[in-house]
């Protein structure tokens, strides 16, 4: 079986900042890494059996090393893409997958992985998007996988309930981050990781109909330390107030 | 005056536009309605055709289905009041669409339409057919999935967890604003495609007017496209809740105990919140590392609340709420790292405040 594990190498989001002078964010402080999402994905695919693992990403040469990590657990075939595409449109997720749909065409797996949203964009839409793209079933927010054949079996979560449910290969499968601690690589693995082959893939992206107007920032000024007083009752009734007030609740 | 013209085959006579013209200008002559004179050309009527038998030529989306459809599955009303304020604005009617004829939404809508099914390629066929100018949904894992598939068969561009959505005033497109980078940021974003398909947040969904429903359920009937079959069913395992996905994080230190842990479990279960613990309440084994709060663990959590009850706040701890909207603080003692970076301080007996909380 041939898999594809679609990467996003994502911002260690708690290492960026808002350049107010610029309305831009500020990645300088940031590096790019191997999401845990598309990690599990590659569990996944070792676990499923597959007999080629294929990491394809969108992004540039600077961050070929995220596609070296991903070998180092497992991937045994790199893709990256390049197109020239202005840095907005590279945010919309029709376009991500409109990309994306061209290379797996060629690729031809039977199966899909993709990260359940990612800490950056976390529209969660690029996976639902490939499915529909490509006409495979879609398998969203999985935990749990089996497979028997072509039959795929599969737990996953929606709006706070397990599901369980079955679809035939080919099928795209989107991860949800409870799905378990990804592994770690071996020493034998990050060596093998050097030797992976590495294709670079050039591809005309579709335009985006997106107009990216402003960037602005939701981080907190700091908090409003306001103590509440009383008895406990009256503590949690104003706390309650509170909360309601600030839509926390 | 552009009056709206009757396609007679489509008029079943129902006299719904008769009772709904205000100026008096509708009849019914052999059972198909006729436009007087005195139309003024408000449109009331052309919203309130469930046959569709009254159009405007050549105005796509307010012909039709109308102009804004949200999504009501399981007659799950939440997006009423922003499609009633988008359709508002662009002067246009607004549709929920429901997936089960048994579901019928309260209250709200100009008109209900009934999409058999409702998987994305019968909804994508439907759009195709009656050409909305948006579909609007509210944010959940269900109606992410749908629009994002329904979005890409239709080659249009699609918004998740919009925090708001605005009309754009002489464009049929509208602006929204959408948190990125686990809601750190937010981008403001306009549409240019059409329809508008998005899911909305808690700040875009406006509060819906009650309103009578008046209009017959249409049964919209499109044929979809052969495409793959997922079989799917609550496994009836219950949830297995994860911090980076909770809205509420009820969250205990060491001095808490079992005791504490438990009336958290049973405080959570009542809030729809998740459990969670300081890196010493795991160390105490008071629950399993993966419920851990603590910068180290790499996990990021953005909840929009979080109580900590006896957690003094370690900077690895501090360090991993920052995302935090509100940081609440229950504890015995007042000077406490953690009551220099919470909202609210609440300064008593943790059980006694666990129990006011149960008790509410
Ligand atoms: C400045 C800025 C502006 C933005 N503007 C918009 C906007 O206007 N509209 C909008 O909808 N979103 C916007 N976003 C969010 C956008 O970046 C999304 O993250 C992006 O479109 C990916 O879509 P997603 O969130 O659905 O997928 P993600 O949640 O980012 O990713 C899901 C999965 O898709 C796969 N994947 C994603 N990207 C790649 C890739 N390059 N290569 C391989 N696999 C990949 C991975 O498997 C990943 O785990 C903006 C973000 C930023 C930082
Ligand atoms: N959706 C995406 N698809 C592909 N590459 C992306 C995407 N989002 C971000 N990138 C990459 O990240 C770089 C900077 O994006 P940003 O996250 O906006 O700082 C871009 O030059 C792309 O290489």
């Amino acid at each position: 079986m041939k898999v594809c594990v679609c990467i996003k190498p994502a911002w260690e989001v708690f290492d960026t900042y808002f350049s107010s002078s610029r309305g831009e964010i500020d990645t300088s402080a940031a590096a790019r890494q191997l999401p845990v999402t598309e990690r599990l994905g590659i569990d996944f695919a070792s676990q499923l059996s597959a007999d080629e693992i294929v990491a394809v990403s969108w992004t540039d040469a600077a961050d070929e090393s995220v596609l070296r990590q991903a070998a180092a657990v497992g991937a045994t075939r790199l893709v990256r893409i390049e197109c020239e595409s202005p840095e907005a449109d590279r945010m919309d997720p029709l376009v991500v997958s409109s990309v994306l749909v061209e290379v797996l065409k060629s690729v031809k797996p039977e199966m899909v992985f993709f990260g359940y949203r990612s800490p950056e964009g976390g529209s969660g839409a690029v996976g639902p998007m490939v499915a529909a793209m490509l006409g495979y079933a879609l398998l969203p927010r999985c935990v749990k996988l089996w497979r028997d054949g072509d039959l795929v079996t599969f737990r996953s979560l929606e709006d706070g309930r397990e599901m369980s449910g079955s679809a035939r290969l080919p099928v795209v499968v989107t991860v949800h981050p409870a799905a378990g601690s990804p592994k770690s690589p071996s020493p034998l693995g990050i060596r093998r990781a050097m030797k992976t082959p590495l294709e670079v893939v050039r591809i005309d992206a579709p335009r985006s109909e997106i107009d990216l107007r402003a960037i602005g920032t939701n981080e907190f000024k700091g908090r409003v330390r306001q103590v509440l007083e009383g008895s406990p009752a009256q503590m949690v009734q104003m706390l309650r107030a509170q909360l309601r007030e600030r839509g926390a609740i | 005056m552009p009056i709206p013209s009757v396609v007679k085959d489509k008029c079943n006579g129902c006299g719904d536009c008769v009772v709904v013209c205000p100026f008096f200008a509708l009849e019914l002559v052999d059972n198909v309605v006729t436009i007087a004179e005195s139309c003024l050309d408000c449109g009331v009527c052309v919203s309130a055709c469930a046959a569709g038998a009254l159009v405007y030529e050549g105005v796509e989306g307010i012909q039709k289905g109308g102009g804004v459809w949200y999504l009501a599955p399981g007659g799950d009303i939440e997006a009423a009041g922003t499609a009633r304020y988008l359709a508002d604005e662009w002067g246009r009617s607004a549709a929920a669409v429901i997936f089960d004829q048994d579901a019928l939404p309260e209250s709200g809508p100009d008109q209900v339409l009934v999409i058999p099914g409702g998987d994305a390629r019968v909804l994508a066929a439907a759009i195709r057919d009656e050409k909305p100018g948006a579909v609007l949904a509210p944010d959940r894992d269900y109606t992410r999935d749908l629009l994002a598939q329904t979005a890409a068969l239709l080659k249009v561009s699609f918004f998740s967890g919009v925090t708001s959505l605005q009309p754009v005033y002489g464009k049929d497109s509208v602006e929204v604003v959408r948190p990125i980078f686990l809601g750190r940021y937010h981008v403001r974003v306009q549409a240019q495609s059409s329809p508008v398909l998005a899911t909305l947040q808690k700040g875009a969904l406006l509060p819906a007017r009650a309103m009578a429903l008046t209009s017959v359920p249409r049964l919209l009937d499109v044929e979809p496209a052969a495409g793959p079959e997922v079989m799917r069913q609550e496994s009836g395992l219950g949830y297995v809740p994860v911090l980076e996905e909770a809205d509420i994080i009820l969250s205990g230190g060491p001095s808490i105990g079992q005791e504490g842990f438990e009336l958290l479990n049973a405080l959570a279960r009542r809030m729809g919140a998740v459990v969670a613990g300081s890196k010493e309440a795991v160390q105490a084994g008071l629950l399993p590392p993966e419920r851990m709060v603590d910068a180290f663990t790499g996990k990021k959590i953005a909840p929009s609340l979080y109580i900590a009850f006896g957690i003094d706040g370690s900077p690895g701890h501090n360090a991993a709420i920052t995302l935090a909207r509100t940081v609440v603080a229950v504890n015995d003692r007042a000077d406490t790292n953690l009551a220099a970076a919470a909202d609210f301080i609440l300064t008593a007996d943790i059980r006694a405040i666990m129990e006011a909380m149960l008790s509410e």
